[in-house]
């Protein structure tokens, strides 16, 4: 199965990327904020995608994709970006650090599988 | 219909109000009520604003969710206070925290009235929600600070939002009428690079 992780402080998010992306047949592994995120991006090398919110304690999504991007083992993974930010200044920096995309909330499920299957393929 | 503008009592040495445009005030307090019933539209309840109410009426309600703005011209804080069963009946998924679902809510509240000013070509920076469960929370107008609150009915019970903001004279909300403009990305779009 194909490894996604999912990086979002609430908790009901993450259960419902999860239960979107599992339905679709994916792995989902979760992180609660921007530091779990990088740290599971280190751990797990076969993470395929990331779908990440932006506004986080202790590290903000656009900070793990900048950081992940400057040097970590899975330099190179899509991110999706997942927020109710939709500013398009943010959305320009997250596209200069290299992000796939980016979805503003609420999002339809059937959006984020079709668009983790295109990072995935 | 009213619109709840009951005014907190002021703390000493607090800013004139005069030199706020009331109208300003006003389109922040409304663009948050259009994102309050469009937000609970998006999760299947309808909300239906209703007249002025009483400010200790904030008081009483189960989840109360708190997120901070900031800005050079606008900035304080968007609460959302909810009965249980309106945090029950919105889950996008079941068994989820009340709690949580609660703070996430005003997450995305704050971003649907950030994406309006926006529009108006204000840009604020949003924080993270706090959630405070149960009990009796007293709210407090700071210095400088200007509070407006609404009420609506549901078929789950009554939401109440209030807003404590400090504008700077010098916010000027003007609507970008380029429409070929794109000044943000709206709720439930995508894009992919």
């Amino acid at each position: 199965m194909k490894k996604v992780l999912i990086v979002d402080d609430s908790a009901t998010v993450r259960q419902q990327v999860r239960g979107a992306l599992t339905e679709a047949g994916f792995d989902v592994i979760e992180a609660v904020d921007g530091e779990d995120g990088l740290l599971k991006i280190c751990t797990y090398p076969e993470i395929l995608a990331v779908v990440c919110d932006i506004n986080m304690p202790r590290k903000s999504g656009l900070e793990l994709l900048e950081e992940t991007r400057r040097g970590s083992s899975n330099a190179q993974v899509p991110f999706l970006m997942l927020t109710s930010e939709g500013q398009l200044e943010l959305i320009q920096r997250a596209k200069k650090a290299g992000a796939k995309g980016w979805m503003v909330k609420p999002f339809k499920p059937h959006l984020l599988v079709a668009a983790m299957q295109k990072l995935t393929s | 219909m009213g619109d709840g503008n009951h005014d907190a009592p002021r703390a000493p040495g607090a800013a004139p109000d005069e030199l706020i445009p009331p109208s300003s005030v006003a389109l922040v307090a409304d663009l948050a009520a259009e994102a309050t019933a469009s937000l609970f539209a998006a999760y299947g309840l309808k909300v239906e604003r209703d007249g002025p109410l009483p400010l200790k009426s904030m008081l009483t309600r189960p989840l109360v969710s708190i997120i901070g703005f900031s800005s050079d011209l606008l900035s304080g804080s968007l609460i959302l206070a909810l009965p249980l069963a309106v945090a029950a009946g919105t889950l996008p998924v079941p068994d989820a925290s009340l709690a949580d679902w609660s703070g996430e809510l005003a997450n995305q509240l704050l971003g649907r009235l950030k994406t309006k000013l926006l529009h108006y070509q204000v840009t604020i920076n949003m924080g993270l929600p706090v959630v405070v469960a149960g009990g009796e929370i007293t709210l407090v107008t700071m210095p400088r600070q200007i509070t407006r609150h609404y009420s609506f009915s549901s078929g789950l019970g009554n939401v109440l939002i209030r807003l404590d903001m400090e504008l700077s004279p010098h916010l000027k909300l003007e609507r970008c009428i380029d429409e070929t403009l794109d000044t943000a990305m709206d709720e439930g779009e995508q894009i992919l690079f």
